[in-house]
């Protein structure tokens, strides 16, 4: 399992003391590029992130017999990896969610252009245009992106439709969705930073999973201000990302370098 | 009977054996037209009721999202190689074999084209909002992606059908003609005036006929070709492992013939045992069939061959896994009956000529490479999919009845067309065997008798 | 106006190849003599001028129309209206390329198929001279006169050509 550990997570990594050059996405000119560093030394595998996303984003709930059938919508998941036999077993996890990859491979695929590259670096689904045509899943080589199979009715069965939340689009059947780094909140903050006259300063919008993890594993923030949280967890040594060989560019880095 | 008695005596009982499911039909067509419209119908129905009720009714997951539909069109898409292959290349090359044999393969192409472009609106989520796809004005300024290999589909499939739609109808003019001049019931006499768009035989049109043909031929021989590779680039554009690779546009091409060569050699025997044609349709032309066959099973066994020695050498972890679950995992009975199918047992059969002229042997081994080719597809779009990515998200599939009713449904919708034509039109085409007779006249020329035409 | 047409039915070609000449001896222009067959001849073999046809320059022209269509439809609207994806360019030739194969293919074929309909004047349900033996086989010679006079000279030229058959077009 270990050996299999390393090779769907490669780590191929720049390791360097500084912050790896996060250059806008070409021609943009935006003053955000929304950044992730995510800590595999501290995460605990609890799983609060899971649910915060959930509940934030209204993701459909599905039972054991859906999720039996794979049919489970996690934008956000902990992948769980077994290392060595009993008594010596230890377990890895990784919390996965879109990488928001800067050459992603799901975007070209769609024939819709229902999804594309924002100039904030952040890869947009758009729900409306979607035909569902599935080709950015089978393109996206981290399966992070998820199909709607029932409808929303199905879904939120009486009396759920009550907690969904009014910020995030309830999707109907036949569409794709993915992790978007809460891009309600990051939407709601630039307008309300622009009337203000000025920039998304840090710490100031957080996405759900980072809001509440216990151990302070996700840190989100903006990769082009030198001086954010994110940036600074960036510049580690300890830092690698996922399937990188493959030339996707994501902006989710991970840390690892404790003892396994 | 109730064609018109011949006009004058002349060279008519060709017309009179070809037009004569024009102007009959037996209670077997009938029969046979009844149970594909009742096959049609419940895939339709199913399809429909999909649409209503949601994808979720399929075997498809996340990773897994192209399953049996996709193998379905890639499969019916291969099928209408060889319409083409056969009225186009040969045509060019001037084998004059051909001519018994290129309209049945026309409509073969034009069917199992119309055939598989359902897939790609049956496979999608949304798929009252298809035409997002095509690209036209709108107030939103959306154009559509013409970086995806989706879009390239669209066009390449509405180009290969509406070419093979042309070709397949504009030789059939003159036949037409003959048609309308045998028809005796004034709706049939109405009907083949109409279709025969007055055609009269001076030598201007055939003139032009001619070179419009000959034109179609050249066009539409790369869009064939075209139409199939941009198909397989809708996997190899991928970064899935074991699609993305330079092979898959020939191995596509490749494949599309050899599957499309079965079905013909299917259709043709069986159309010539249903018509009592075999004046026509003699053994000669099913060797000559079979020996194209032959040839592209080789060259498919060769790239076939290639494509798993480079995976296996090469050892690429995400490719490895895959190539382990086609060896011995799930996938393991539909790769060695694909091989059985494809190579093993049709290239060692098809290399005796007493097999390629006989033609029960024949259907047997072309049902069987389709089986094969079907295989093939699935085996294609299926494994990769099933252990793609992070392996905490590897699983299985199996499809549902819904899959299989989709799968029915082509099948009954190709053969319920194909028989309606077989009413509506000269299934041989009736003025290119006579072409072939009047250059076979022979002139002597001192002691010799030569051919007298001999190449035009 | 109305012009006579006399139709003349051979069973074989080489009456009807020496007929057409007959008629040619007794200067009947070679535009009013038409040949109707059920099969296509070498056009040498009537001894008419070369028919000739415009097909291909057509087609030609109409395949660079349908590669400027599809460069439009590709590369400008992608300029126009530009939605970056997965890193790739803006205006991706590669992929615009695969789209003006397939818009200058289609265009080519369309334009062949409606050339040869146009120029051959298709479809045509007028009542113009034809005999329903063409069908079966057989050539039939048709032959525009101005008037009844010239008819019957045409009458007597063909007769004299071993015609299984000499009529005039009603």
């Amino acid at each position: 399992m270990a050996d299999l550990l390393t090779a769907t997570h490669a780590a191929v990594s720049d390791k360097g003391a500084h912050a790896p050059a996060a250059a806008p996405y070409e021609g943009a000119g935006s003053p955000y590029r929304w950044g992730m560093a995510v800590d595999l030394d501290r995460c605990t595998g609890c799983g609060a992130c899971v649910v915060a996303c959930h509940a934030e984003n209204n993701l459909p709930i599905a039972g054991p017999i859906d999720t039996d059938e794979g049919r489970s919508v996690d934008w956000m998941r902990i992948e769980r990896y077994w290392e060595g036999h009993y008594p010596e077993i230890t377990a890895h996890f990784v919390p996965v969610m879109c990488q928001h990859c800067s050459n992603a491979p799901c975007e070209p695929v769609c024939p819709v252009f229902a999804t594309y590259h924002t100039p904030e670096g952040l890869n947009g689904m758009v729900y409306n245009r979607c035909i569902g045509t599935q080709y950015c899943q089978n393109n996206d080589p981290y399966n992070v992106r998820f199909f709607n199979w029932f409808e929303a009715a199905l879904n939120f069965p009486e009396p759920l439709p009550n907690q969904l939340n009014p910020d995030v689009t309830v999707r109907s059947r036949g569409v794709m969705e993915k992790c978007t780094f809460c891009v309600h909140r990051i939407r709601e903050a630039s307008s309300d930073a622009k009337a203000e006259g000025r920039t998304v300063e840090d710490g100031e919008v957080t996405t759900a999973c980072a809001q509440s993890c216990s151990a302070n594993v996700i840190t989100f923030g903006n990769l082009l201000d030198p001086h954010s949280k994110v940036s600074k967890a960036v510049a580690s040594a300890r830092r690698f990302r996922l399937l990188e060989g493959l030339g996707t560019e994501p902006v989710v880095y991970y840390l690892k370098g404790g003892q396994a | 009977m109730k064609l018109h008695p011949p006009l004058v005596h002349g060279d008519d009982k060709i017309n009179r054996d070809i037009l004569r499911p024009l102007f009959e039909t037996s209670w077997r067509w009938w029969a046979l037209f009844s149970l594909c419209l009742v096959g049609f119908g419940g895939g339709f129905v199913t399809w429909m009721w999909m649409l209503g009720a949601g994808m979720w009714v399929t075997g498809l997951h996340r990773p897994v999202m192209w399953g049996v539909f996709i193998a379905n069109f890639v499969f019916w898409v291969g099928l209408s190689h060889s319409g083409t292959l056969i009225s186009a290349i040969l045509r060019l090359a001037k084998a004059d074999w051909r001519r018994p044999i290129t309209r049945a393969a026309e409509a073969m192409t034009v069917f199992t084209v119309l055939m598989a472009a359902q897939f790609p609106l049956i496979h999608l989520g949304r798929t009252w909002f298809f035409y997002y796809i095509i690209p036209y004005v709108n107030q939103r300024e959306m154009w559509g992606n013409f970086r995806s290999p989706l879009a390239w589909d669209l066009m390449a499939i509405l180009t290969y059908l509406s070419g093979s739609l042309i070709y397949l109808y504009l030789p059939t003019v003159p036949d037409f003609a003959i048609a309308r001049d045998y028809a005796t019931t004034p709706i049939r006499k109405k009907l083949f005036t109409m279709l025969a768009l007055g055609w009269r035989g001076t030598r201007k049109e055939w003139h032009r006929m001619n070179l419009a043909i000959l034109m179609l031929a050249v066009l539409v021989l790369p869009v064939a070709v075209s139409v199939h590779t941009i198909v397989s680039w809708d996997f190899a554009m991928a970064l899935t492992p074991q699609w993305h690779t330079t092979i898959f546009g020939p191995y596509f091409v490749l494949g599309a013939i050899y599957s499309g060569m079965a079905l013909v050699v299917t259709l043709t025997v069986l159309i010539r045992w249903a018509f009592k044609w075999e004046d026509y349709i003699t053994p000669f032309h099913l060797d000559k069939l079979s020996k194209i066959m032959l040839v592209a099973a080789i060259l498919w066994t060769y790239l076939w061959a290639g494509d798993y020695l480079i995976t296996w050498y090469g050892r690429l972890p995400e490719e490895k896994v895959i190539l382990d679950i086609k060896n011995g995992g799930p996938f393991f009975w539909h790769q060695l009956t694909m091989m059985l199918a494809n190579t093993i047992v049709a290239i060692p059969l098809l290399a005796f000529k007493k097999v390629r002229t006989s033609p029960w042997a024949l259907m047997f081994i072309t049902v069987f490479i389709n089986v094969g080719m079907w295989l093939e597809r699935y085996l294609i779009a299926v494994p990769s999919l099933v252990q793609k990515g992070p392996s905490y998200t590897w699983t299985t599939y199996s499809p549902t009845w819904v899959e299989l009713m989709m799968s029915i449904y082509p099948f009954a919708g190709f053969v319920m067309l194909y028989v309606l034509f077989v009413k509506m039109a000269p299934f041989i085409s009736i003025w290119e065997i006579r072409e072939d007779r009047v250059a076979e006249a022979y002139k002597s020329m001192g002691q010799a008798k030569l051919r007298a035409i001999v190449a035009e | 106006m109305a012009d006579t047409y006399v139709l003349a039915r051979y069973r074989e070609v080489d009456p009807a190849a020496a007929g057409i000449q007959r008629l040619l001896g007794a200067s009947v222009k070679p535009e009013d003599i038409d040949v109707m067959t059920g099969v296509p001849y070498p056009e040498e073999v009537w001894g008419l001028p070369e028919s000739k046809s415009n097909i291909r320059k057509v087609a030609a022209m109409f395949w660079v129309i349908g590669a400027i269509c599809g460069f439009t439809l590709a590369a400008g609207t992608a300029w126009l209206y530009p939605l970056p994806t997965g890193g790739k360019p803006i205006v991706s030739l590669p992929t615009a390329a695969v789209i003006v194969y397939e818009m200058s293919m289609l265009m080519g074929i369309f334009s062949v198929a409606a050339a040869m309909l146009i120029e051959s004047k298709l479809p045509n349900f007028k009542k113009l001279p034809y005999h329903p033996a063409v069908s079966d086989g057989h050539v039939v010679l048709s032959v525009r006169c101005i008037d009844e006079s010239s008819a019957a000279k045409v009458d007597e030229v063909l007769k004299g050509s071993n015609a299984d058959e000499v009529l005039r077009h009603v």
